[in-house]
């Protein structure tokens, strides 16, 4: 998996690349540990690229999401049919903000 | 302190003694383990002799490495001992070593003293933590308490400093054993259904009551040693102990057994035992110091102590499963205390007065109430808070031996019943219902047939009880009515001799005469205006004779000859001219007036005149004859002297009582309907007067209109000359209904012309009633087979189609039970996704005992193909396990297969059942005739073997039971393996349901109505898929890291790229093995060495499928809990989600553990875009 980072004002934009799984989720989660405790606050991920998304990968982000707490957020978008799927099915879509593309996630 | 005891010499037989003693005692924790085990279900039983013994093995280190040094070592003031810590033994410290021996098997028993009571519902877990609570803390302080010092005489316990006596423990270890159970059991609860809201406490009535008496006994012998050894030494008092204990047990035992029998009616095991373990508890603290009669007493209070304590529990709702609170506490507190009020001083040798003494017990029960009691319940409450100490209410239903040490014993708890209940032919027992198995739903349904064959036993025992009543009477009845029958035709033939012979033989005059002359001259006069013929007759004199004239006689018999001195009977045929006289005229006006007015019959007194001039009186009667009322053609006359009255009387009354009878009805009627004469018997019957009756048409009084009487008629003049016999519904005055058996017997003229018809009845109601009943009682047995035959048929497959959804086979199968249930059965099942399993057997009996082997059959065959696809591994298994319990040596055949769907091969195995045919697709019929074993349930240990043959497209298997080449035509032919043979080798078959249809129909064409004499099954498969759908296929083996896990993801994903499977399966089927591998490699081999997981892929043209195999400890991935996925982030645990993930998104999914492997499958199905894939 790959993730760059871009910056878009206060908010970081996080791109994975690949899967999100048990392979990746460890570099996942220090990457956007590092992210955190660097300071950034407000975090969205770009799941355009992302194939699947294991239960390894639904720990990370919410890890990360209980991290910034209450004085951050995390901010999802580009989630292909499959991984909706998966936050549909695992309640995680009412817990995360998930949005359709970029904009809106920026704008919200 | 101990060291100091070092330098005494004990003598070697107080050592020999105590350790005798010491192992009498560790017998009581036998004891224990057989009484409680026998006081609970037996689903718990494993749970309770495990605790049995955990908690000795407990007790012991801990009571080694702490316990004993804390109650014995030197003390800290009286209140806790400070050495003697993981003592080391040795030559040099005997006594101290068998001190420590004797009294770590008094720890053990306090320990074990909890388990009973708190049985069936407490974790095993929370169970060795309340061991070691006991053992390592309240024992062995309150211990110390009171015996400190003990091994060298010395009472330096606090409690003992104030004169406290417990000589062998019913405090220190009885009622801290029982102070325990009661703080658990308040904190825990009842067993569930103990205490039912809306109902009154239900007794849970223990698994083996034989074994817990055992136990009992078992204790009682270690209480020898329990009190006997308590002695420490072995001298003069070791006897008194001793058999103050036995007579107090005794004691104990019948008091409770007597005043229990008293209070509840009977005597109950449970008071019998908890009676005796009572006294002994009782005498436990004063064996020593107490008188015989003392011991008794306080062996026989102890008893009644137990069950007043044991109603107290039960008021309060506390529900100890044992009764160890009563036993133990409750006679506990009673012998600690009677120490105080039997002890006699010298022996107790505490220097106090009574009053003290009793004082000071009570100080001590009132300790062990705040020591042990209030501290453990503290301790309770708080590590209940922390970990629930009880199970789950599913793991209590299902049992403890399941839930908590995985044990099961449904199958055979099941086999136990029903092999019970084959032995005693009690319906009324139950099988255990396991919840989620399925020798459960097995049971379930079993006892939903047992349920209604008690309910329809019952009243089908009393109707054939009463049917057997009915046919007993009916036989007697039938044969009385017989009898009578043959009694009252030999009276009727009696009778139409003596009306035949009436004439010639009679004694009395009888004339037959024709009126018809007579007839006409009188409507002559009637017509002609004339209204009141006596009158006109009066006015003119003469006109009587000179119509009497007209009369004709016909025929006259001997008496009247006799009667009128006539030499033959020309001198009276004829005219009646010469024998009339002065007086006739007047005679003749009368009775002509009286048969012009309609009577059919006249009588009067007349002068008699006879041929020599004498005279003489008479009766003369006229009867106008039966078929001529209208003509007077015919009319009897008959003459009796009466010159000599007495005479006359005699042999009228002759006449009258040939015509009556006692229980016959008889009746004369005449052709059109009305009733001549009828006996008194059947005017009686009918509850009507003979004026009511005679001369009237029978269906206006004792006919029934519609009771069958104008067919009766009917046949009677249908056929003149023979006789009727019928049974026609009648009714009596006040309108009930009689049943009548009649017998018509028609009296003809010289023209066969029937004149007169003579009945004679008898009453059948009672018989009709009885038969309608033995019908309607015939009617209800019919429906009980009814009901049997329907538990059959829900115990086989009925829904079809049955795989709608798969297209590599179809199948189909019937069976039509003969009348009475047989033991007929198919089944078919898949296995897993590729293996379908198919099966036809006949068991060799018949009813409900062949039903219920057939049941247990199919059970087997089922239960054992889940783990097994070896068609004679299944058969070797199910038939060793028909063989045990097989008390009625049936047997059965069983044709089984299994068929792997995706390349059609079939394994089969054949137990003694008719061979098989395939047919195949290019027409060929091919016998499976190859014997694996003999019939399944006859030898056991008998290894089957099994063939395989393959299936290609358009192959049909026809498998079917006897009852189809043995049905018979009407006579008596079989239907034959040939004639079956011809049939599937002629016919084209095109639909399993259609090759089934065309073998039923062929048996039905040869019974031709014939009835069916055994259960007919027909199954037929099509196999419809010949090549391998199976197109790819991948296997992966990985070591257990997570490095494995990304190379394995790597594979199938690239794998799945290059079979083309689109996102939408590939996404979740990477992401579900991601998760199952996540588990594995985390999870299944908790000592982290290597191990290698195997992976295999296939694909098909429906399915995209994997399966994740290891070899790590046995764990269902599919058995946890669900996560709460509407959780907020703060609150989300993220346990369970994996597996939750795999199961929503997955079509199939299962766990199975094979071969000491844990093997997960999960699939995806391919849809529409799999189609393109395999066009592409």
């Amino acid at each position: 998996m790959n993730i760059t980072d871009e910056k878009s004002g206060d908010v970081v934009i996080a791109r994975f690349e690949g899967s999100l799984d048990t392979r990746t989720a460890s570099d996942a989660m220090s990457h956007l540990d590092a992210l955190v405790e660097g300071g950034s606050s407000q975090i969205v991920v770009d799941f355009t690229s992302t194939d699947f998304v294991s239960s390894a990968g639904l720990r990370v982000l919410l890890a990360t999401a209980k991290k910034l707490g209450a004085t951050g957020w995390l901010r999802l978008f580009g989630l292909n049919p499959s991984v909706q799927e998966v936050f549909d099915v695992s309640g995680f879509s009412t817990i995360f903000s998930i949005f359709d593309d970029e904009a809106s996630a920026l704008s919200a | 302190m101990i060291a100091v005891q070092v330098l005494q010499l004990v003598p070697e037989a107080d050592l020999l003694w105590v350790m005798t003693a010491s192992v009498l005692v560790f017998l009581m924790q036998v004891g224990f383990l057989a009484l409680e085990a026998g006081l609970t279900r037996s689903k718990n039983a494993i749970n309770v002799a495990i605790k049995n013994m955990a908690d000795f093995g407990i007790s012991t280190l801990l009571f080694w490495v702490f316990g004993f040094g804390l109650m014995f070592g030197t003390t800290q003031g009286g209140w806790f001992g400070t050495d003697e810590f993981a003592v080391s033994f040795s030559e040099a410290r005997a006594w101290p070593t068998v001190f420590f021996l004797f009294q770590v098997m008094f720890c053990g028993t306090a320990v074990t003293i909890l388990s009973g009571a708190v049985a069936e519902r407490l974790r095993f877990g929370a169970y060795m933590f309340l061991a070691v609570l006991v053992a390592g803390l309240t024992y062995p302080l309150f211990g110390h308490w009171a015996w400190n010092g003990l091994d060298i005489g010395e009472s330096t316990g606090w409690l003992a400093q104030r004169g406290f006596v417990d000589f062998a423990g019913s405090t220190v270890v009885h009622s801290v054993g029982g102070w325990t159970a009661l703080a658990v059991l308040l904190v825990i609860g009842a067993r569930a259904g103990r205490f039912p809201d809306d109902g009154p406490p239900q007794k849970i009535v223990g698994s083996n009551l034989p074994m817990a008496t055992l136990g009992a006994l078992l204790l009682f012998v270690g209480w020898l040693g329990f009190n006997g050894g308590s002695t420490l030494s072995l001298g003069p008092s070791v006897g008194r102990v001793l058999a103050n204990t036995v007579l107090a047990g005794s004691a104990g035992m019948v008091v409770a057994m007597a005043v229990g029998a008293k209070l509840v009616g009977r005597p109950e095991i449970d008071h019998v035992i908890n009676g005796a373990l009572g006294g002994l508890v009782a005498i436990t603290a004063n064996a020593h110091a107490v008188d015989s009669p003392a011991a008794f007493a306080i062996g026989a209070i102890g008893g009644v102590v137990v069950l007043g304590a044991s109603h107290l529990l039960e008021r309060f709702r506390i529900d100890d499963a044992v009764g160890a609170v009563p036993v133990h506490l409750a006679a506990g507190i009673w012998g600690t205390m009677a120490t105080g009020i039997f002890g006699e001083f010298d022996l107790l040798g505490t220097g106090l007065g009574r009053m003290q003494q009793i004082g000071v017990q009570a100080l001590g029960v009132g300790t062990a109430f705040v020591s042990v009691f209030c501290v453990t319940l503290a301790i309770v409450v708080v590590a209940n808070r922390i970990r629930p100490f009880r199970v789950p209410p599913e793991a209590e239903e299902v049992g403890l031996n399941v839930s908590e040490h995985g044990a099961t014993t449904e199958l055979l708890d099941f086999f136990q019943v029903m092999d019970t209940q084959t032995k005693t032919g009690d319906l009324a027992l139950r099988a255990p219902v396991e919840p989620f198995t399925e020798v459960g739903q097995i049971a379930a349904r079993y006892n939903q047939m047992m349920e209604t064959l008690e309910t329809n036993d019952s009243e089908l025992k009393e109707y054939h009880d009463h049917l057997e009543e009915q046919v007993e009477s009916r036989t007697s009845d039938l044969r009385q009515a017989n009898a009578d029958l043959s009694a009252a035709q030999i009276e009727m033939a009696a009778n139409e001799a003596r009306f035949r012979s009436l004439f010639e033989d009679s004694p009395v005059s009888v004339w037959e005469e024709d009126y018809s002359r007579v007839r006409i001259a009188l409507d002559e006069i009637i017509e002609s205006g004339v209204t009141d013929l006596r009158a006109h007759f009066r006015e003119h004199a003469g006109l009587a004779g000179e119509v009497g004239a007209l009369i004709r006689v016909e025929n006259i018999n001997q008496a009247t000859l006799d009667l009128y001195g006539a030499e033959s009977k020309d001198q009276l045929l004829g005219s009646l001219e010469g024998l009339l006289g002065e007086s006739s005229e007047s005679e003749l006006a009368d009775q002509l007036a009286a048969l012009a007015e309609g009577q059919l019959r006249y009588e009067a007194e007349s002068v008699l005149y006879r041929l020599n001039g004498e005279t003489g009186m008479a009766i003369v009667s006229v009867s106008i004859a039966p078929g001529a009322q209208e003509s007077w053609s015919k009319v009897f006359v008959s003459v009796v002297d009466i010159t000599d009255r007495q005479e006359a009387e005699r042999l009228l009354g002759v006449a009258l009582e040939q015509l009556e009878s006692t229980d016959t009805i008889i009746e004369r009627w005449t052709p059109d309907g009305r009733v001549v004469e009828m006996n008194q018997f059947g005017l009686d019957l009918f509850g009507f007067s003979a004026d009511e009756v005679i001369g009237r048409d029978g269906s206006e009084t004792f006919r029934s209109p519609d009771g069958g009487w104008e067919e009766e008629r009917a046949a009677l003049f249908a056929n003149p000359g023979e006789s009727v016999e019928s049974e026609t519904e009648c009714r009596r005055s006040d309108g009930t209904p009689i049943w009548v058996a009649w017998r018509n017997s028609p009296i003809l003229d010289e023209d066969n012309n029937i004149v007169a018809v003579i009945s004679i009845g008898i009453d059948i109601t009672e018989r009709r009633d009885m038969e309608m009943q033995v019908k309607a009682a015939k009617e209800r047995m019919e429906k009980e087979l009814n009901v049997a035959r329907d538990i059959q048929m829900s115990m086989v497959p009925l829904d079809f189609p049955a795989f709608p959804d798969r297209e590599e086979f179809s199948i189909y199968a019937i069976l039509e039970p003969a009348r009475e249930v047989g033991g007929d059965f198919y089944d078919f099942f898949l296995i897993d996704h590729d293996h379908l399993c198919f099966t036809v057997g006949d068991v060799s009996d018949k009813g409900v005992p062949a039903a219920l082997f057939m049941a247990v059959t199919k059970t087997l065959i089922k239960s054992h193909a889940a783990s097994d696809l070896s068609p004679a591994s299944i058969m070797t298994a199910a038939n060793d396990e028909l063989c045990e319990n097989n008390e009625s040596s049936m047997f059965v055949t069983i044709f089984l297969c299994i068929l792997d769907l995706r390349t059609g091969e079939m394994v089969y195995t054949n137990a003694g059942h008719n061979p098989p045919y395939i047919k195949t697709s290019a027409g060929e019929l091919i016998t499976l005739d190859q014997r694996h074993g003999p019939v399944a349930g006859a030898i056991g240990g008998v290894a089957y073997g099994e063939d395989r043959l393959k299936l290609t497209a358009g192959d049909y298997v026809v498998m079917f039971t006897d009852g189809v080449t043995e049905a018979m035509s009407p006579n008596r032919e079989l239907y034959s393996e040939d004639a079956l043979e011809t049939l599937l080798i002629d016919s084209g078959l095109d639909e399993p349901t259609q090759a089934v249809a065309l073998v039923y129909d062929a048996i039905v064409d040869h019974q031709d109505g014939a009835e069916q004499s055994d259960d007919i099954t027909v199954l037929s498969l099509e196999f419809k898929s010949s090549e391998e759908i199976l197109a790819e296929r991948l296997v992966i083996v990985m070591p257990n890291t997570l490095e494995g896990v990304g190379s394995a993801l790597q594979q199938l994903d690239e794998f799945a790229g290059e079979e083309g499977i689109e996102d939408k399966v590939r996404r979740p089927v990477l992401l579900a093995l991601d998760d199952l591998l996540n588990n594995v490699v985390s999870y299944a081999f908790p000592d982290g060495s290597d191990h290698e997981i195997e992976i295999s892929v296939d694909v098909s043209a429906h399915r995209f499928a994997i399966s994740v195999s290891d070899d790590g400890m046995p764990f269902n991935p599919f058995g946890l809990d669900l996560p709460d996925t509407t959780a907020s982030i703060a609150d989300r645990g993220i346990g369970g989600l994996g597996i939750h993930l795999v199961r929503t998104l997955m079509d199939e999914y299962r766990y199975e553990r094979r071969g000491g492997r844990n093997v997960v499958t999960v699939a995806k199905y391919l849809d529409s875009g799999s189609t393109e894939r395999e066009s592409a």
